[in-house]
């Protein structure tokens, strides 16, 4: 059976695409062999069972050991760095959601990936967005690098509130 | 749409959402009936895990003071939330619909056009097509509100087929969320057979009617020129001919005229033993295993031939029947005209095995005098002894062999033994039916239109005449 699609491209492909994200977003986040054979599991898993919650899990490791670092942002390149490192873990975080509904011989429609991409465009400018932000708090007020950091805690706090507020049902919260 | 259901987009675009309300197949309401909104489409595992994922880095870079790690989190709360604010409503349709085929073009494939829909706010729609014999495809395809999508698959049976099933499930944005997956069931559609070209056709042995396109042997009007005869009472003074009559008599004691051959039409029957549907892979004679699409079976090639040559008899003005072996009911009355070609091809497309035969007690009755075409794969006596019925009773007969060319790689010994002693018995069975004064040709032979077209010329020879075996 053959489907006529404008323009496809082979699912192994996006298949394959998590993987390589986890590889790269351990190649951003450095550190030695654990985070290498971590990221390489990973990437396997992804592969075999792009379904499993492999790709947010690695999210949150990645976060956990960005927290371990002491000055992930500090430096000349640290914000480029870290620019990068937040388009990987989104790209990666879609992406593996987008492999979860492929098998190895089905196709992909050009359009469907550029719809994915205007939406990954729109929230990355936010996110970039925000990262500017706190590079900017960072170097004028030294907030955000281990110390000094009460505002964005609140900051956090109302936005924590906020969401969870969008997130939660309304109609949880009626009597 | 009232005003209760014009915000009902997830979107707030009303104009998407209508045309997703037109697009929806199958519905029992009228088209431009409101419908009530159908509930969001709720969050899966992906959704809870990713925004899950994004919340914990942005609680613990919040409360560790690190802007670098709640940073990360961002991007994914930020795109789980606007998944699950824009998460459609209702679910994606698929309505398949055949494409007709090109007349007058071989049909090697199956086409058809999936028409689907699918709500607001949804990012692709997931589809896996199949249909039985065929592996399934699946793919992952845009579809802003409605769409076409052409899908095909080649195939080379006739009769009735099973169209494409469709599995389809809409998915949101951000691949997080997935709306209700449903089952569009492969239809049943009629596919025809196409008929081919066919130069000349052989003439039965005699011709009927005072109308047609074919010479008969008697006198009457219309045709050539027969004789030149002395004036009888009767004959028309228009026919007397001059030329000859002063030439002969010149004292005017006899007159002579010009006597021309009158025109006829040919009957045709066409018998086709719809008892067995064989394909040329013996191991799928038990019915265990499908035959693939790509193999015609013989009861596509009896259709085929007997398309072929039911218009090319019914080209020239002559009528054309349809008897089937399978069923004891007379299948169709022979007729002339174009509307009859088309009947003739449906009869011929909804031909199919049923079950066991019943006995037949005495052959099909036949017009005097009309050709008889008897397709069939001679893998039983009946076909053979109808025939030989009637060839003896005076009808031309042509046996058309069906079988399609065997293939006999992949079958163990004892298959293989059953196979030559199956063709040991046709062969016979063939022999015999050549023996009653039949004429075979075998369909799946490349030298089967050369074969007719000599049978043609032989007939057309000495018109009205059944000459030549």
């Amino acid at each position: 059976v053959e489907i006529e699609l404008d323009g496809a491209v082979p699912a192994a492909v996006l298949r394959l695409l998590p993987a390589l994200l986890a590889l790269a977003c351990a190649g951003l986040v450095g550190g030695g062999s654990v985070v290498r054979v971590l990221a390489l599991a990973g990437a396997v898993l992804l592969v075999w069972r792009p379904d499993w919650p492999v790709a947010p899990i690695m999210a949150v490791l990645t976060g956990l050991w960005v927290l371990a670092r002491e000055d992930f942002a500090g430096g000349a390149e640290g914000p480029w760095r870290l620019a990068a490192l937040v388009l990987v873990v989104h790209l990666l975080l879609r992406s593996a959601a987008l492999a979860g509904h492929l098998s190895w011989r089905s196709e992909v429609e050009r359009a469907v990936l550029g719809q994915v991409g205007r939406s990954v465009l729109g929230v990355q400018l936010l996110a970039q967005g925000l990262l500017l932000g706190a590079v900017w708090l960072r170097s004028s007020a030294g907030v955000g690098a281990g110390g000094g950091g009460e505002v964005l805690r609140i900051a956090a706090v109302v936005a924590v509130v906020v969401v969870t507020a969008l997130v939660v049902p309304r109609a949880w919260s009626r009597r | 749409m009232s005003d209760a259901f014009a915000g009902a987009g997830p979107q707030g675009r009303p104009d998407d959402w209508h045309a997703y309300q037109r697009g929806r197949p199958d519905l029992d309401a009228p088209v431009d009936a409101p419908r009530p909104p159908a509930e969001p489409w709720a969050g899966g595992d992906s959704l809870v895990w990713t925004l899950g994922a994004g919340l914990v880095l942005l609680v613990v870079g919040a409360l560790a003071g690190r802007a670098d790690v709640a940073v990360l989190g961002a991007a994914p709360v930020l795109g789980s939330l606007w998944a699950l604010w824009a998460r459609p409503r209702g679910e994606a349709w698929v309505d398949v619909v055949r494409t007709p085929p090109v007349l007058g073009e071989p049909d090697r494939e199956l086409t058809a056009v999936l028409r689907l829909a699918a709500p607001p706010g949804s990012e692709a729609v997931r589809l896996r097509v199949g249909r039985p014999g065929h592996a399934a495809t699946e793919a992952l395809v845009h579809v802003p509100t409605t769409r076409e999508l052409t899908v095909r698959a080649s195939s080379v049976r006739t009769g009735r087929q099973t169209l494409f099933a469709v599995d389809h499930q809409g998915i949101g944005r951000g691949a997080v969320l997935t709306g209700p997956a449903a089952r569009a069931a492969g239809r049943q559609v009629v596919v025809l057979p196409q008929p081919r070209e066919m130069p000349a056709l052989p003439l039965p042995a005699r011709l009927r009617g005072l109308s047609g396109q074919h010479e008969s042997r008697r006198t009457g009007d219309g045709g050539s020129l027969r004789d030149v005869h002395p004036f009888q009472p009767g004959d028309t003074l228009r026919a007397i001919d001059w030329k000859v009559t002063a030439r002969r008599s010149p004292q005017l004691e006899q007159l002579y005229v010009r006597r021309t051959m009158a025109l006829a039409e040919a009957v045709v029957t066409l018998v086709v033993d719809s008892r067995d549907d064989v394909g040329p892979d013996p191991s799928t004679w038990s019915g265990m295993r499908p035959t693939r699409p790509d193999d015609a079976t013989s009861l596509d090639l009896a259709r085929q031939a007997a398309a072929t040559i039911a218009r090319g008899y019914l080209a020239v003005g002559d009528r054309v029947g349809v008897e089937d072996l399978g069923v004891l009911r007379r299948a169709l009355r022979p007729g002339a005209g174009r509307r009859q070609l088309d009947r003739v091809v449906h009869q011929l497309a909804v031909l199919r095995p049923q079950g066991a035969p019943a006995v037949r007690l005495r052959p099909p009755r036949l017009l005097t005098g009309s050709l008889v075409f008897v397709f069939s794969t001679f893998l039983d006596r009946e076909a053979a002894d109808l025939v030989q019925v009637w060839a003896r009773s005076g009808h031309r007969v042509v046996a058309v062999d069906v079988l399609p060319r065997l293939r006999a790689q992949g079958l163990d010994a004892r298959e293989r033994l059953a196979l030559r002693m199956v063709r040991i018995e046709r062969e016979d069975r063939l022999a015999d039916v050549v023996a009653a004064g039949a004429e075979l040709v075998r369909w799946g032979d490349p030298e089967a239109a050369t074969r007719l077209q000599v049978m043609a010329r032989r007939s057309h020879r000495r018109p009205g005449r059944a000459v030549g075996r």
